[in-house]
């Protein structure tokens, strides 16, 4: 083994060991030979501590396996901490014969705890003034903690607090490990991987999330006070009733198999739905109190930078005083920020940051100077801003009108007609005629109004796609249990509104492809994530946003991703491709989507059935969308959906064929080029076709698909179109391109409705009709000519 | 007046006769014969627009038209009867008929030479429909109307422009 592969196992080890419970053990059985493996490796390198290290560890693992130690949390603990450190050795190539020690004994101390007969008590052995040290910092961090959780609790994206928070528990879990303190650190640990989640973004601290968080700090504070006790008394930590729950909690909501149910929120009354009024309602504080508080916000000074960082638990107290000590050693020569530096217990950095938020602080709320007086519990303040928050919707609703659907689609149709009536005007011969600067500005105005009226019709009908996603947090939860599999949902973007009836009609396929992104794209086990060096629990990721005029839907999954070849010995099989050619990956994803089509090796309850993704993909085309795939194998799959902003604006080009324009929608077109004559070539049995690199595609003529007489018959003197429906590809000859705008697409009529060829109708700004070309039909009709269907099948099979 | 213009019954004869077709009509003339239809049928009358050539349809679809932001299809009359095409002159107009459609009315223009206009025909000026003779097929007549010296050929519009009827080559030609 070579010292990269052996650093690439190693950190996959570590990492797959932090997610392990005692119970686990055929993952346990897997990191014992990882570890052996390991083992014998430090000793062929010469490294007779770290191959000791890890003998030991792989002791430890069995005796977990047997059931044979007396607490396998702790045991796994200190496993744990062996495996970090022999990370750390292989990584720098040295390990010190202390730690190595340090660890041993670690491992032993979890083994000989059934001896003592002590069960998960522990006694402590190190420095008492450390440990008071600690328990007096702990505290104050669990406080501040309470009031950036406040913060949160209005701002959930705040990322100062949140990093308050994280390093408050990061600073907690590293003292408690050198001092030993098992539970503490646990907790700690817990609790920071939580945090973490939130700090990255995977996981937004609302409701739920914010009530399990002031848990863990309720229970720090019990860990504290006990180890307090303990020393005051000299007595062991006593231990604590609902920790190892606690942990356990923390632990299943960080891999995604729980998500915490926010407390009720109180039902209040209350006129004005100030938080200090509902406290008051609830009899949480007495009124002279507020009175106090408040009084004290309107005369606040702006906090100390010192102050500052050590709220934000940048350093400690301890080391602020020390900062302190020196610079009136050295009479005030440096200034403080200055010292903290060059003591390397902050950055510039941090100190500019801290300058920067003294200088804007706002008064802090009413909320949190009652918690920082220790006059309300925390929680109580944050069940009071939700209640405020139902308060404040309440009141909104009431403010809101319910209209008509049908009148407010006829509203939306008069301001589209009224954007082409402007338009018209705009672009009139007879206006330029009498154009004069006045006249102009006048235009201007109109012009500003009709686009604000547009942009307010446009936002009538849209909603945030929140609600679908959340439904999708549901699915994903069921199909969870359904599977066995550990999957967590991430939703970004769920603000992105779109329009009301594409809401309902995507809710359907979204649902759809992230079944499908459980079922078939994440691997069948934890075990096999596990054994391909992934974390156990699978991520399936849901992200819309706005881009130009259209709205991008991305499912992503971090499961096996597209098998290239399975696909296409799948499609061969079918007679679905031709043979002997190469194919692009998105080519080949795209058969995917043809009917009937499933590479899942078996059927499940979820999926697989055969009604599958081209039932996705008629509904998305249905909406004027397109969706494309994209796939590493071993790395996962993204399926992005793309929608037009509503459904009746999209984009489109405008083309000419003879003296007939039409309009294309953009989204369909892949490229256009002018085509040399080599390109062009006549394949019997399968007409006119166009070579574009490298492949054959089948060309159709617009001019003689629609009998236009005076269109242009020397492809050298046309365009091609390259066009792509169903993921299939086309050339369409046409004459010229005379450029891109938005169009209101409307329906041809009940009269001319279901012309082959024709989507439907919108009006130029030159007052005519334009006619908006259906790219599946002209496919339908100029490459698969004949009745039915089922022309497809027959050709492929001819 | 609540008329019932689809109402005909056969009398003993097999003749078909109209029930009851006495009312107002608009008259417009068609390759140098008068037509009517009923006024209650009629929408509006709209000089020549520019009219967007819609393909794959019959040759008597002339397109459609930009009605006030609606997109409204418009007949050749002259094409749908079988006459002889003829240059639109400054008095060609189209008359836009509501028509039954499906679930609703439908807008639909018909191109004819030139407007003339609305007369009220009773009763007894009411003939029944030739079988021969009249350049129109006899299923799209209700009637003849007699008024004075002239002859006016009732249509039954909803027949005339079945809306089936407009798409009708696409199943012609995939059959």
């Amino acid at each position: 083994m070579d010292r990269s592969f052996v650093l690439s196992r190693i950190e996959s080890l570590s990492e797959k060991i932090q997610r392990t419970q005692p119970s686990e053990v055929d993952v346990l059985a897997r990191i014992h030979t990882d570890v052996s493996d390991l083992a014998a490796w430090a000793k062929s390198e010469a490294h007779p501590q770290a191959a000791d290290v890890m003998d030991c560890i792989a002791a430890a693992i069995e005796k977990i396996i047997l059931a044979d130690t007396p607490d396998p949390v702790v045991t796994l603990q200190a496993i744990t901490q062996g495996i970090v450190a022999f990370q750390t050795f292989v990584r720098d190539g040295s390990i010190e014969l202390g730690e190595c020690d340090a660890i041993k004994t670690l491992l032993a101390d979890a083994d000989a705890e059934r001896i003592d007969g002590a069960g998960a008590s522990q006694t402590i052995e190190a420095d008492i003034g450390l440990i008071r040290d600690f328990v007096s910092e702990a505290r104050e961090h669990l406080h501040n903690s309470d009031i950036h959780l406040l913060t949160i609790e209005t701002s959930p994206h705040d990322i100062d607090a949140l990093n308050a928070i994280f390093r408050a528990f990061h600073t907690i879990k590293g003292v408690a490990g050198f001092l030993a303190l098992g539970e503490v650190q646990a907790l700690a640990h817990e609790s920071e991987n939580l945090l973490d989640l939130a700090r990255k973004g995977e996981l937004v601290l609302t409701g739920g999330y914010v009530d399990l968080t002031f848990d863990a700090i309720d229970m720090m504070k019990r860990l504290i006070d006990n180890v307090e006790r303990a020393i005051n008394t000299n007595e062991p930590v006593g231990s604590e009733d609902g920790l190892a729950d606690m942990v356990q909690r923390l632990k299943e909501t960080v891999e995604g198999r729980l998500i915490p149910e926010a407390e009720s929120i109180p039902k209040v009354d209350v006129s004005d739905g100030r938080v200090g009024e509902i406290l008051l309602e609830q009899g949480l504080v007495r009124r002279s109190k507020i009175e106090a508080v408040l009084q004290a916000q309107s005369t606040r000074t702006p906090s100390k930078l010192g102050e500052l960082l050590v709220k934000h638990v940048v350093i400690s107290r301890r080391q602020l005083n020390e900062a302190l000590e020196i610079q009136r050693a050295e009479g005030g020569a440096r200034k403080l920020g200055e010292i903290l530096v060059s003591n390397g217990v902050a950055t510039w950095e941090d100190i500019n940051r801290a300058i920067d938020s003294q200088e804007k602080t706002s008064p802090e709320p009413i909320g949190a100077m009652l918690v920082r007086e220790g006059e309300v519990a925390p929680r109580d303040v944050v069940l009071a801003l939700r209640a405020q928050q139902m308060h404040a919707s309440a009141s909104e609703v009431r403010e809101a009108v319910k209209v008509d659907a049908e009148r407010l689609d006829r509203l939306v149709d008069l301001i589209g007609e009224l954007v082409i009536a402007e338009s018209i005007l705009r672009q009139s011969e007879a206006m330029s005629a009498v154009f004069s600067p006045q006249h102009a500005s006048q235009i201007d105005q109109l012009g500003r109004i009709t686009r604000e009226l547009q942009e307010l019709g446009t936002s009538l009908s849209m909603v945030p796609i929140r609600a679908t996603f959340q439904k999708m947090s549901r699915l994903v939860r069921d199909l969870g249990k359904k599977t066995g599999k550990h999957v967590q949902l991430s939703t970004e973007g769920e603000e992105t509104e779109l329009d009301k009836s594409v809401v309902d009609q995507i809710s359907d396929p979204l649902m759809h492809m992230v079944r499908n992104a459980i079922d078939h794209g994440l691997e069948a086990s934890s075990a096999d994530r596990i054994a391909v060096g992934k974390p156990a629990v699978g991520r399936v990721t849901l992200r819309a946003s706005h881009k130009g005029s259209s709205i991008h839907i991305d499912i992503e999954d971090d499961g096996r991703g597209l098998d290239r070849n399975a696909i296409l010995a799948k499609a061969r099989e079918r007679g679905l491709v031709q043979e002997g050619r190469a194919f692009s990956d998105s080519e080949i994803f795209s058969l995917i989507f043809q009917p009937g089509f499933s590479t899942a090796q078996q059927v499940t309850d979820i999926s697989g059935r055969g009604v599958g993704l081209d039932v996705v993909r008629r509904n998305i085309e249905l909406l004027r969308g397109k969706m494309e795939i994209r796939s590493e194998p071993g790395q996962g799959s993204t399926f992005s959906i793309r929608l037009p902003l509503t459904h009746a604006v999209i984009d489109g080009m405008l083309i000419r064929a003879g003296s007939e324009r039409y309009i294309v929608p953009t989204l369909s077109i892949l490229r256009s080029l002018k085509p040399g004559l080599e390109c062009i070539s006549t394949v019997a049995g399968r007409g006119e076709m166009l070579t574009f690199q490298e492949d054959q595609l089948p060309l159709i003529r617009l001019h003689e698909l629609f009998a236009i007489e005076d269109a242009a018959r020397d492809p050298q003197d046309a365009i091609v179109l390259l066009l792509e429906n169903e993921g299939r590809r086309f050339g369409l000859l046409i004459d010229e391109l005379i450029g891109q705008q938005q169009i209101v697409i409307r329906s041809l009529g009940d009269a001319l409705k279901g012309t082959e060829g024709i989507a439907g109708a919108a009006i130029l700004p030159d007052g005519t009709v334009g006619l908006v070309l259906d790219v599946s039909g002209i496919m339908k009709i100029g490459v698969d000519p004949g009745p039915g269907s089922d022309t497809r099948v027959r050709r492929s099979a001819a | 007046m609540i008329r019932e213009v689809h109402e005909t019954e056969q009398n003993n004869d097999g003749e078909i006769v109209a029930a009851d077709l006495a009312g107002q009509y608009l008259t417009f003339l068609l390759d140098r014969e008068i037509y009517g239809i009923d006024i209650l049928k009629v929408q509006e009358i709209v000089g020549l627009l520019p009219v967007t050539k819609v393909p794959r349809t019959p040759a008597h679809v002339h397109g459609v038209i930009n009605l006030r932001g609606n997109v409204v299809p418009v007949i050749q009359l002259r094409a749908k009867f079988g006459m002889q095409s003829q240059e639109d002159t400054r008095k060609t107009c189209i008359v836009v008929v509501q028509v039954a459609g499906a679930s609703k009315g439908i807008a639909i223009g018909i191109i004819v030479d030139e407007v003339s206009e609305v007369l009220s025909i009773a009763n007894d000026q009411l003939a029944p429909a030739p079988e021969f003779g009249s350049s129109v097929d006899a299923v799209f007549i209700l009637g003849i109307g007699k008024v004075g010296d002239r002859d006016i050929v009732l249509l039954d519009i909803d027949r005339v422009l079945s809306w089936g009827d407009l798409t009708m080559t696409r199943q012609a030609a995939t059959a």
